[in-house]
């Protein structure tokens, strides 16, 4: 066995995980039909949801590869390969956007006629326009995948040549990606989230979402990482100081989610005007005021607190745990910012709030190990790698000949 | 009265081994530690992190210090803005009512980050027991080299286990490539 072997001649599981999770993503899809006829407002709305979800997984696995390509450091490397394969379930979520595009008319008040006679729809109907909006969707589509692809094709092109200056131009792409990358996401979710409630405007709302999407794909990575360093070659490269640092991540984001969560309360609490307290008014004085104090101590405090300890984020058994229960609370997360616009009078929730998140996410999983299947698991022609890492596996007699690429 | 004859020799603080790799050191505390030495020190001139796991230390109290300090500075903040917006300088502000416990969050917030980090830097400079103006170890001939490339294990002669002749062999058997004795 070799470090350059594909994943797949590794762990031969993973093609079977893939069946798995793609049978069990079919099945769930067949459910959701019958939630679609029974009651086709709800199925767009939990469609949303759940889609938004698995969007997030995607962009935010593409985001922390971006940030390491800036920064570098070994929880990175370890990740890279697997952030890679969620970034490239990009081509299908693309597809899966479909759907959003027919229901249109069921999540989105200014598509209906009335918004011609409402005063304030009118002044923003020059950017809120379905064409508009469908043109600005494929433009994000086109960006998103686009760094996606180029940034792998990189990769995979330097696995096989060793070209230290592939790593230079991977560089440059994620530097404007960041930016570019950044913009689309807060932009997608100005169109397709906050405008639910068209009238409210948030301008914290885009960074808000992308935080939440780094912070459960840095989860998702960490849970991927433990479960990959339990097999080779990922054993003999795991070191608690890598999730140290991703912990760090997580409690890092965790902060800043809470940070940009709270700034925005504040800002229209100070200002207290009527067209940006709507938002929170149905959000805070109905019963849905529980799932926000359910974010204040399950997506703040406890994994705040939990964070803190270096206990924790050295022992994969617990980070691991850690990691699955900030996953569970980032959907909590998505049902606040989505579900309180279309049912205004109080909490509701729909079986189909979890089968359709839950189908969407097994769809993206068996698309993910399809992706991770098919390439090395660490770069191991990264400049950083053969710096940092190498070393390490050359020290367990991994292979017959760890660095026979050489 | 001829009780002054002892102190014109000077005592001894400890030894020290000179190691050319911060591996060569890990493995030395380690083995030392092993051994059964407690009073050591190891210098280095750049951080090793499983260091402070080979020379057997307890783990510091400084993270629960930190958090102490930071719990201490958010209280008082919003003490602070409590009593100040409530009864020392009562101001209606927008016709909210004078407890307005979101307008005080950024000042709890940013007390508490001001109690953790002075907590944090002088909780370490009070526990490493710094300042301190002398320290025999920089009688070691060699030891200015620690801030450049060599690294050095010290094991001092206030351990039950040390013995001049002992120590020494022990220091060369682990790989110093140097040992030397550090007067007080």
């Amino acid at each position: 066995m070799r470090l350059t072997d594909t994943a797949e001649q590794h762990i031969p599981e993973l093609a079977q995980k893939q069946r798995t999770f793609l049978l069990a993503g079919g099945a769930g899809a067949v459910l959701s039909a019958v939630g679609y006829f029974s009651d086709p407002h709800q199925f767009f709305q939990s469609y949303l949801m759940g889609y938004m979800l698995v969007l997030g997984l995607s962009l935010g696995s593409l985001g922390l590869a971006m940030i390491h390509q800036l920064s570098g450091g070994e929880w990175g490397i370890v990740i890279r390969r697997s952030a890679g394969a969620s970034a490239r379930v990009l081509p299908v979520l693309t597809i899966l956007f479909l759907p959003i595009v027919f229901g249109m008319h069921h999540l989105y008040e200014w598509t209906h006629e009335e918004a011609l006679h409402d005063p304030i729809l009118i002044k923003k109907a020059a950017y809120l326009n379905e064409t508009f909006f469908l043109v600005r969707a494929a433009f994000y589509f086109l960006v998103w995948n686009a760094l996606a692809f180029f940034l792998s094709k990189w990769s995979l092109e330097q696995d096989r040549t060793g070209d230290p200056q592939l790593t230079r131009k991977m560089q440059q792409l994620s530097a404007a990606g960041v930016l570019i990358g950044g913009m689309c996401t807060t932009f997608a979710s100005f169109d397709w989230m906050m405008s639910l409630a068209p009238h409210w405007f948030s301008t914290i709302y885009g960074l808000l979402v992308i935080i939440g999407q780094l912070l459960a794909s840095v989860a998702f990575q960490i849970v991927m990482l433990v479960w990959l360093s339990r097999r080779k070659p990922m054993s003999a490269v795991l070191q608690p100081i890598q999730l140290h640092d991703l912990g760090n991540l997580m409690l890092a984001f965790t902060i800043v989610w809470a940070y940009f969560s709270f700034s925005q309360y504040l800002i229209i609490w100070a200002g207290n005007l009527p067209e940006e307290i709507d938002w929170y008014m149905h959000r805070l004085f109905t019963s849905w005021k529980w799932i926000g104090l359910a974010l204040v101590v399950f997506h703040f405090a406890c994994p705040f607190f939990l964070l803190l300890q270096r206990r924790i984020k050295r022992n994969p058994d617990l980070i691991v745990k850690l990691a699955m229960a900030v996953r569970a609370v980032r959907i909590i997360d998505m049902f606040w910012l989505i579900a309180p616009d279309l049912h205004h009078d109080g909490l509701h929730v729909s079986w189909m709030d979890l089968v359709i998140p839950i189908s969407l996410f097994a769809i993206w999983l068996g698309v993910y190990f399809q992706q991770l299947r098919g390439r090395a698991l660490l770069p191991v022609h990264d400049p950083q790698f053969e710096e940092r890492l190498a070393s390490l596996i050359a020290h367990a007699h991994l292979g017959d000949e760890p660095k026979a690429a050489h | 009265m001829s009780s002054h004859v002892a102190s014109s020799e000077p005592k001894l603080h400890g030894l020290i081994g000179e190691f050319t790799s911060a591996d060569a050191l890990v493995k030395a505390a380690e083995a030392a530690h092993h051994e059964g030495y407690k009073a050591m020190d190891a210098y280095s001139p750049v951080p090793i992190e499983e260091l402070h796991h080979a020379l057997g230390l307890p783990n510091t109290k400084l993270p629960a210090l930190v958090l102490l300090g930071g719990i201490i500075g958010g209280l008082s903040g919003f003490a602070l803005e409590n009593w100040v917006s409530i009864s020392a300088y009562p101001l209606n502000i927008g016709g909210k009512p004078l407890y307005s416990w979101p307008a005080f969050i950024p000042v709890t917030y940013e007390c508490t980050i001001l109690g953790a980090a002075l907590t944090c830097v002088f909780g370490m400079f009070i526990l490493n027991g710094l300042p301190q103006p002398y320290h025999p170890i920089f009688n070691a001939k060699r030891f200015a080299m620690a801030s450049r490339d060599r690294f050095f294990l010290c094991i001092e002669a206030a351990d039950k286990k040390f013995d001049l002749q002992h120590t020494r062999t022990f220091l060369e058997g682990i790989g110093a490539r140097e040992v030397m004795t550090v007067e007080d």
